[in-house]
């Protein structure tokens, strides 16, 4: 499956507000990771990273460029 | 006299020629779906088999589509469109691996379809929510098949790039093999789209964690359709009141539809239904005023162990499941339901939601977000032009504690 080319393969929103405030939509796993340690204080942040590091073979999707699974670039 | 099998094997037959033809009188009702379940040798041996077994019935149901609880009752085969301007198709905005979910589901692999039968202003994917043409089109078996029949690939028209229901598929299976936990199917609303959701859990592995994502809005036919395919049911409650509804997402009656789908996967599919649970035909709760259809088919729960009836005395009440439940062996279908925090709305929305959660689901697990994002066309309403406030998100978690909710994150 190969996703439109005006579209990446995987997206997450992010809303910055004036305080300093993020809000994020659609979690990647790498995002996930990026959050949290952008700040570490966010432990529902943390704990969505860590679930994603313990599922194993996500790891290798953290490598993988647009997360694509399925994708060609990523079989 | 017709023999109660013969006949509704005939209205069932019946119903598959129109969905065939397209026409707008396809018959369909529960019973219908009974059939299946009520006769051994029609009877599904394992999820994807019930819901491909299904597909046929979904697709004759947009013939007169009574999916959602709007009940248009347009015919959606031939063009007409309902409150959702959903067609005959499905398209798919999203498909990919999440962790946003609920800690217990994550990583999932979220399947997102386009179009809504609500009209939240304050919709974070109200571009694709609203419009069932965004996205890619989601080309199931059937789809495929009658689309080569008539010699023209509806992508290859309009020059539309299209998925395969068995792409998605194949995705959603190597997310599994790499380490997700569930699959979701969400939308939008992806009760407007219940043939080609049918097809595409019929090509799902049958031991995957399937999740469904919903508004709660779907109406007892679209329920019948779904029964026993879900592991967990995901379902919002979003509005404590039926003027806050109508005005935020123009739903009528939206409290006693919400409520009737949340009691209904409660106590017909989930944990209040093990007490029940049928583990002989003695003491079959579903005796009082069961019917023939339910004595056969609760016979032939008893030789497979895989069917759970449930005590509602209205016959028609028998459950198909797949997984394990700790008195029977039968399924454990789990419900989650989620609110978000809206500003300005935590007295007149969260409080009457948590305090009916409280009072007719104890117990349930209740997800509370506080992440309000003032999106789409929130700003129409100026009490949704910001952010929930640290307040608003303390008094409402002290209220879900005051009243004794099972949160989760």
């Amino acid at each position: 499956v190969t996703p439109p080319p005006n579209k990446p393969a995987a997206t997450t929103e992010l809303l910055l507000l004036p305080d300093g405030q993020v809000l994020a939509h659609n979690i990647t796993p790498t995002m996930a990771a990026l959050l949290a340690e952008l700040n570490p204080a966010d432990e529902p942040m943390r704990l969505r990273a860590v679930a994603s590091e313990a599922s194993g073979s996500f790891a290798e999707l953290r490598n993988c460029p647009d997360e694509a699974i399925g994708c060609p670039s990523a079989e | 006299m017709k023999a109660a099998s013969d006949l509704c094997s005939s209205r069932r037959e019946e119903a598959l020629i129109n969905a065939e033809r397209g026409t707008r009188n396809a018959e369909f009702d529960e019973s219908l779906l009974m059939s299946a379940a009520a006769f051994p040798n029609r009877q599904p041996t394992s999820r994807s088999a019930l819901a491909r077994a299904r597909v046929p019935l979904a697709r004759a149901a947009l013939a007169d589509c009574h999916l959602c609880a709007h009940h248009c009752g347009v015919n959606r085969l031939a063009g007409e469109r309902g409150l959702c301007h959903a067609g005959a198709d499905a398209r798919v905005f999203s498909a990919q691996v999440e962790v946003s979910d609920e800690l217990e589901l994550i990583p999932v692999f979220a399947i997102a379809f386009s179009g809504c039968d609500l009209r939240c202003d304050f919709c974070i994917t109200g571009a694709e929510s609203w419009n069932p043409r965004a996205g890619q089109l989601l080309q199931g078996l059937e789809h495929s098949r009658r689309r080569h029949g008539l010699g023209q690939s509806i992508a290859a028209v309009q020059n539309l790039s299209a998925q395969s229901t068995s792409d998605i598929a194949a995705r959603a299976k190597s997310a599994l093999a790499k380490g997700a936990r569930s699959i979701m199917i969400l939308g939008g609303e992806p009760t407007i789209h219940l043939p080609a959701v049918l097809e595409l859990v019929a090509t799902l592995p049958d031991d995957a964690k399937l999740v469904w994502k919903t508004n709660a809005h779907g109406s007892a036919q679209a329920r019948a359709l779904l029964d026993g395919l879900f592991d967990v049911w995901l379902a919002d409650y979003k509005f404590g009141n039926d003027t806050c509804a109508l005005r935020l997402s123009r739903t009528p009656d939206y409290t006693r539809v919400v409520r009737e789908n949340l009691v209904w996967v409660a106590r017909e599919a989930g944990f209040a239904h093990f007490a029940k649970c049928v583990t002989s035909s003695h003491s079959c709760p579903v005796a009082a005023g069961r019917s023939d259809h339910a004595d056969r088919a609760i016979s032939n729960a008893l030789g497979t162990g895989s069917i759970v009836a449930s005590g509602d005395g209205r016959g028609a009440s028998v459950r198909t499941h797949f997984a394990k439940c700790v008195i029977c062996g039968g399924y454990s279908c789990e419900l989650i339901v989620r609110h978000l925090l809206m500003p300005g709305h935590i007295e007149c929305c969260w409080r009457p939601v948590a305090e009916w959660l409280a009072s007719e689901l104890p117990g349930v697990k209740v997800n509370l977000r506080s992440g309000f994002w003032p999106a789409w066309q929130a700003a129409r309403h100026p009490e949704l032009r910001r952010t929930t406030s640290d307040a608003e998100t303390e008094r409402a978690l002290a209220l879900a504690h005051e009243l004794g909710l099972n949160l989760i994150e």
